[in-house]
């Protein structure tokens, strides 16, 4: 299809948790990055390292991903070495990760690590690539659903964010028929081990005595105007409640309104 | 050349001291954003904890100054940084205010990328960073600035937000300084951490480490009567070298495809709308994205995808604006997470009216067109 020659976006698959049932699931952040693989044309190679879980492993497989390299580790053992030393050796122009992981730390640090080990440059937050003729443009999720555009050139490591585009499902037959290639890798188990573990507290926020004191915005109801005041009412509201975009409507008219007042 | 982000509004004064430009504006409208008029109980109760505080504290010093609180120069560092905007509005007071708490005779300095949103010397900063350079533009060049105001306090603790952009600059910093931080921590004082893991099911309490990333929930700002000296530090930020990836900027934003759940702005549509083209413009003027009520979607108006409510989406958006939505138990559990609700509708007795901070009685067409009409007016 397209004339340009084809890259190697390798992608590297963990086994995640339903946060319900506890069930071990694809993880929706590396579903995404795997669907960003296979969507860009470009030759993927993906990865799993760990103990693995063959049903998992499938359901990925059955995304249209012809083959997985499982790089099998202990329990609990580092896989960042067993994945440097496999990525190394393939040496392609993108690594994709997800955002984050479900199973342990949940950190979001191997992608880093991974990037500081094969020294190359590292960019998170992604919701989509173009890799082409050498270029790559990336978009990278920015505050308030905006997209953000970077360039650069390959090779980098790019973390996937969960705003990225869903992902496709999983067909059975190709499950069936993909392949799930078993390297056997050493890895040491971690030096730092997790103290013990407890069940999460449910979070909230902590009271702040004595601050919030003053009212901002009180609950209003406003009958009886023409739609151009009713208008003004509305980005004057937005603007003290600190929508930024009705800031230079609310000021300018105060402004007016305070001549016309004089 | 002392790298200086002086408002337009700035006195010439403050542009030609040395010091940053300090946002006073910031911790009110952070304090402000903070408060739920829809939680009374949560009023009550603060107002109580207020009395409570004007008790202990006799009238006499309530009204004096504050005394200056200085640390000693043996006092172990926490440097406090923050990136080139806030995680959450008063991040910085929140993050400096928990420093102290993880560290009580701390020395805490401030190092933020962008502008100080709070008072230093009333949040609690011994310490305050100032940048000689471009400590801003692209991701190696914020580390870089950031490594070298950590070579210059040598913390023992380095505190940021594990949340927004912050996250992505506290795993930059603890990959490049080879520490193993403390990430999704929910508490933090007293030297001691609690950290989520297992996507947030579990958690283990240990000592801190040298990073410690903070979630929203774990932070309070300081709220003693002390004044802190803010101490200034210039840090060289300058420094060779090229940003592996530039900046474009933000693509353009177009109502139909931002999502739902992620936007800032959402702008809802119910059956009392008829000018969608209307619509649109709304939602384009103000980078909003689309939503409807079911019967809107059901009419087929617009997709399925952007209905809000039980059975459809529930958002998140800090704004909500409802033209001609009766406001249906089904659809306000969709948008409960919203900050602010600003309602149009003819009806003033429609329940949405009731759940909204603005209530305004009127056309939704009309209302529309007029805002469109504004907006396009830029006032430069
Ligand atoms: C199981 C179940 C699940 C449901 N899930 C959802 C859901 O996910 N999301 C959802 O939205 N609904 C849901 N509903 C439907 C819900 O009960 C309401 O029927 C629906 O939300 C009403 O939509 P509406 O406000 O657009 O229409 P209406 O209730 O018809 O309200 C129209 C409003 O527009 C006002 N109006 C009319 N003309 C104008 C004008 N010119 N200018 C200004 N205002 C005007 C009217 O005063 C009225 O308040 C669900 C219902 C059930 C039973």
């Amino acid at each position: 299809m397209s004339d340009t020659p084809s890259f190697t976006v390798a992608v590297c698959l963990s086994i995640g948790r339903h946060p319900v049932s506890g069930r071990p699931r694809m993880a929706p952040c590396d579903r995404q990055a795997l669907e960003m693989a296979i969507a860009s044309g470009h030759h993927v190679a993906a990865f799993h390292a760990g103990p693995g879980d063959e049903a998992v492993l499938r359901d990925y497989l059955g995304m249209g991903v012809g083959e997985i390299s499982h790089l099998e580790l202990g329990d609990g053992a580092d896989i960042l070495a067993a994945l440097t030393e496999a990525l190394a050796a393939l040496d392609p122009a993108l690594v994709l990760f997800g955002d984050v992981a479900e199973i342990g730390p949940s950190s979001g640090l191997l992608p880093y690590m991974v990037a500081k080990m094969l020294s190359r440059p590292i960019l998170t937050s992604v919701t989509g690539f173009e890799l082409r003729a050498g270029e790559l443009a990336i978009t990278q999720a920015a505050a308030g659903g905006r997209r953000r555009l970077r360039r650069g050139v390959p090779p980098a490591v790019l973390a996937v964010s969960r705003s990225a585009p869903a992902p496709r499902l999983s067909a059975y037959a190709r499950a069936r028929t993909g392949k799930i290639i078993t390297h056997p890798a050493t890895g040491e188990t971690p030096a730092i081990t997790m103290p013990e573990l407890r069940p999460a507290k449910r979070q909230s926020a902590r009271l702040r005595p004595g601050r919030n004191a003053e009212a901002a915005t009180g609950r209003r109801l406003v009958e009886d105007v023409t739609a151009e005041d009713a208008a003004q009412e509305i980005l004057e509201f937005l603007a003290r409640a600190g929508f930024a975009k009705a800031l230079p409507f609310a000021d300018t008219q105060r402004a007016k309104n305070g001549n016309q007042n004089v | 050349m002392i790298r200086q982000r002086v408002s337009p509004h700035a006195t010439a004064r403050q542009a030609a001291s040395g010091r940053p430009r300090v946002n006073r504006m910031a911790p009110t409208k952070a304090r402000r954003l903070r408060i739920d008029p829809h939680i009374e109980t949560g009023q009550r109760l603060r107002r109580e904890m207020r009395d409570e505080a004007s008790v202990a504290a006799p009238s006499t010093t309530a009204r004096s100054q504050p005394s200056l609180h200085v640390a000693p120069a043996d006092a172990p560092v926490v440097l406090v940084i923050s990136g080139v905007a806030e995680a959450w509005p008063g991040a910085q007071a929140d993050l400096l205010g928990t420093a102290r708490e993880l560290v009580p005779d701390g020395a805490i300095a401030l190092a933020t990328l962008g502008d100080v949103e709070c008072d230093p010397e009333s949040a609690g900063a011994d310490g305050l960073v100032t940048w000689i350079g471009d400590c801003q533009s692209g991701e190696s060049r914020q580390v870089g600035a950031l490594l070298a105001a950590i070579a210059h306090y040598r913390p023992a603790h380095i505190v940021l937000a594990d949340e927004a952009a912050d996250a992505d600059l506290l795993r930059r910093l603890a990959v490049a300084l080879e520490e193993h931080p403390a990430l999704q921590v929910t508490s933090a004082r007293g030297g001691k951490v609690t950290c989520l893991v297992d996507a947030g099911t579990r958690q283990f309490t240990g000592p801190a480490p040298k990073l410690v990333g903070l979630r929203r929930s774990a932070c309070a700002a300081f709220e003693g009567f002390l004044r802190f000296e803010a101490r200034i530090s210039e840090i060289d930020a300058s420094m060779p070298g090229r940003e592996p990836f530039t900046d474009e900027g933000l693509l353009p934003v177009r109502s139909d495809t931002l999502s739902l759940t992620e936007a800032e702005m959402v702008v809802g549509a119910g059956a009392g709308v008829t000018d969608y083209d209307s619509l649109f413009a709304v939602a384009d003027c103000l980078s909003g994205a689309v939503a409807g009520s079911r019967v809107v979607c059901d009419a087929g108006s617009l997709p399925r995808a952007r209905q809000v409510g039980a059975s459809g989406s529930i958002i998140e958006a800090r704004f909500y604006l409802a033209f001609g939505i009766s406001g249906a138990p089904q659809h306000l559990q969709g948008i409960r997470a919203c900050r602010y609700v600003v309602a149009v509708n003819t009806d003033p007795h429609a329940p949405i009216m009731e759940r909204a901070d603005l209530a305004i009685v009127a056309d939704a067409q009309a209302v529309m067109r007029a805002l469109t009409e504004r907006m396009e007016k830029v006032p430069q």
